[in-house]
């Protein structure tokens, strides 16, 4: 087990051509027994980041401890560290037993006891129907299973596990992100967890950092990452469907302090305290984030609304979402499936003053 | 999740306005260099022009394999040489030409020769090769130094065998050769070696042989190496696993089809050396170092025995027959293995 901290950690792939800054300046501590995910789109440098904790990349600059073990120079073998693939890296050569087996058997172990751990694992991921097969006559989803249970199969420093479900069907994905969680409960072991899914992080991690751009942007539970964005990038890439967002400003009239979206009717009210701190910061243009979840139907007339025309109506089962049209903008709320909103429709949408998320436009960074 | 019009798309903003819409029913919207390609011209403009691109093939195949193969059946059955050939005067005499063939001491030792040279030329070739090719890739990291090496290993290859022949009948050359020099100077022997003696021609021929061929099993092997995937390797090193043991479990297994393959080429070849025979032994001393191939072209060519030339040929032709059917059905089996078939 193993606290891994990463200081000031730069990637840059030099080609002759060309120089791509993959990771910049990564300063991220994962606490021993901590299960932490890496979050983000694909190309902002998540696996990168992963691959020079596992020391399969060499790092530009900076320093990664394993607890107070600078492990910059070591080998992956020297840093006892345990990898699931993204490509699952299978031996081709070897049965599903012998694949899961195989760090077993760099490690000298008797051949009864590999059989047996083997055979515990593949239970576990529900794989042990197919221990005498190939992998070439596997589907990517049991091979993605063989590839984490090769990794869960040893009792490194730290799991770390890139993309292990993205091959795997929505159904069994439910249940195995369950059986993943379980298996840190019990095992308490350090892990980290790649994913460009927001689903599978927010489930499964204690913390997630959230990466764009070759930066992190935000480091936080589910709630920080939810409630207070660091940035605009954040508050969007969090929640599904992403935040609404409008370019707005302070404007001051009868009714005290708003937030008013320019060339449109849309009018955001605001605590008077928090109009007070946004007018510290002296930013002429803002940005003004709502959630779809925040917006809610019917209720008191006197809360503060946001009035739209219905313009389409997505049922999604339990829920549906729908796209509001007011004065030339557009805007999505999420509400119940039993809503009869229809396309003409003229609705007021309700929301919490402490729901509406202020941003610098400039800078993009939370202001409320 | 659903995400089917962005939100912005709604209120009017022209996202997309400046191209038109593609209406798949009418041409007439359909992007300008479509529309500007031009028709390209019939490659088929008659009737005979298929037959005489298939036809003109088939009939050169015809004139230098079909034709060669059915007369070379014939005279296997017949008592032609020279003399009879010319006077269109041979007669049939059944499987006497095999039976020659197949009781004579020269074939007999011909086969062992061809088994010594199996063993240690074609064997040899391809362990080595195998054995570069990985101390090449898994050693050399630089890319440029890895052209390098490659190219020199394999210019060998690249030069005729008549003039590896005389290269190396020169190097061995037992009065004043260079290599008989060198190891003297170096005192490593005390008289020269007589490379072309009886005992020991045949194995100065597979020397040249290794020499000339080792490369083909190391470029087989080496692109067998380069294609595997990298992925696998950083699997091994995270599961801990050394350079020995990544050897030995992963990159040979994963590497047997291809040197199999190297193998079979070989010994394929094998069955068809004459060239280096020819020009550095011509069998000899006293027929020692013939191969069945090289007693072929001996009795046929150069001596007009043509009936018994031509059962040297079909019983070599049989063997490798064989041996290309096996070939074949373990290709089909790894083919299948990995998907392929």
């Amino acid at each position: 087990m193993a606290r891994v901290s990463l200081r000031d950690v730069n990637k840059i792939y030099r080609s002759r051509h060309d120089e791509v800054h993959a990771v910049s300046d990564l300063n991220l501590t994962i606490n021993d027994g901590e299960f932490v995910a890496i979050l983000g789109p694909s190309g902002c440098g998540k696996t990168s980041t992963l691959r020079m904790i596992v020391g399969l990349e060499e790092i530009t600059s900076g320093e990664i401890y394993f607890d107070d073990v600078l492990v910059n120079k070591l080998d992956s073998q020297a840093r006892n560290v345990a990898m699931a693939f993204e490509t699952y890296a299978l031996y081709p050569n070897f049965t599903v037993e012998e694949n899961l087996a195989f760090p077993l058997e760099v490690r000298g172990l008797p051949q009864p006891e590999r059989r047996k751990r083997a055979r515990e694992i593949a239970e576990l991921l529900r794989i042990d129907d197919i221990l005498n097969q190939k992998p070439t006559a596997l589907s990517g989803g049991q091979q993605q299973r063989v590839s984490l249970g090769r990794a869960l199969i040893r009792d490194p420093a730290v799991f770390i596990l890139d993309e292990v479900m993205s091959h795997i069907d929505a159904h069994l994905k439910f249940q195995m992100l369950f059986d993943l969680k379980s298996i840190h409960q019990e095992l308490k072991k350090t892990m980290v967890y790649v994913t460009h899914d927001q689903v599978e992080a927010l489930a499964l991690a204690d913390r997630v950092a959230v990466m764009s751009n070759a930066e992190l942007q935000q480091v936080g539970s589910r709630n920080d990452l939810y409630h207070t964005p660091s940035n605009v990038f954040v508050a969007d890439f969090i929640g599904e469907p992403p935040t609404n967002f409008f370019d707005a400003e302070l404007f001051t009239g009868d009714n005290g302090t708003v937030l008013r979206v320019p060339d449109s009717d849309i009018v955001f009210q605001l605590d008077q305290g928090h109009a007070q701190r946004i007018a510290r910061w002296n930013e002429r243009e803002l940005k003004v984030g709502i959630r779809p979840q925040s917006l809610h139907l019917g209720g008191d007339s006197a809360r503060p609304a946001l009035e739209a025309e219905v313009a389409i109506n997505e049922y999604l089962g339990e829920l549906s979402i729908l796209t509001l049209a007011s004065g030339g903008r557009s805007f999505r709320a999420l509400v119940d499936a039993d809503t009869a909103a229809q396309r003409g429709d003229r609705l007021r949408m309700h929301y919490a003053l402490d729901d509406v998320m202020v941003f610098s436009a400039k800078t993009e960074l939370i202001i409320l | 999740m659903v995400d089917g019009t962005a939100p912005g798309d709604l209120a009017g903003e022209p996202a997309a306005a400046e191209r038109p819409r593609l209406d798949r029913a009418d041409p007439a919207t359909y992007p300008e260099w479509f529309r500007n390609k031009k028709p390209r011209a019939n490659l088929i403009v008659a009737r005979w022009v298929p037959i005489a691109l298939v036809g003109l093939p088939v009939l050169v195949l015809f004139c230098i394999v079909v034709y060669p193969t059915v007369w070379m059946f014939y005279h296997a059955l017949h008592d032609t040489n020279m003399m009879r050939l010319f006077q269109g005067n041979w007669n049939f005499i059944g499987l006497e030409n095999f039976a020659t063939v197949l009781e004579s001491a020269r074939f007999g030792d011909s086969i062992v020769h061809l088994g010594i040279y199996l063993t240690f030329g074609a064997c040899l070739q391809v362990i080595l090769g195998s054995i570069l090719a990985l101390i090449l890739y898994e050693l050399v990291k630089s890319n440029f130094l890895r052209v390098v090496f490659l190219v020199a290993m394999v210019l060998p290859m690249m030069l005729p065998p008549s003039i590896v022949g005389v290269l190396w009948k020169f190097l061995l050359t037992p009065s004043n050769g260079a290599i008989n020099q060198a190891l003297l100077n170096l005192g490593l022997i005390d008289q020269h070696i007589e490379w072309f003696n009886a005992g020991l021609s045949l194995w100065t021929i597979i020397i040249a042989d290794v020499w000339n061929w080792t490369a083909l099993p190391l470029l087989i092997v080496y692109s067998g190496r380069v294609s595997l995937p990298p992925a696998v390797y950083e699997a091994a090193r995270v599961d801990g696993a050394g350079a020995w043991t990544t050897l030995r479990r992963i990159t040979l297994p994963m590497l047997k089809e291809v040197i199999a393959i190297a193998f079979i080429v070989r010994f394929m070849d094998a069955f068809k050396f004459v060239d280096l025979v020819f020009i550095m032994t011509s069998g000899g001393p006293a027929q020692s170092s013939e191969l069945p191939a090289y007693i072929a072209f001996q009795r046929g060519i150069r001596e007009f025995a043509i009936g018994e030339a031509a059962a040297y040929a079909i019983l070599i032709f049989a063997v490798s027959a064989v041996l290309i059917i096996l070939f074949l059905k373990y290709l089909k089996k790894v083919l299948k293995a990995q998907g392929f078939a």
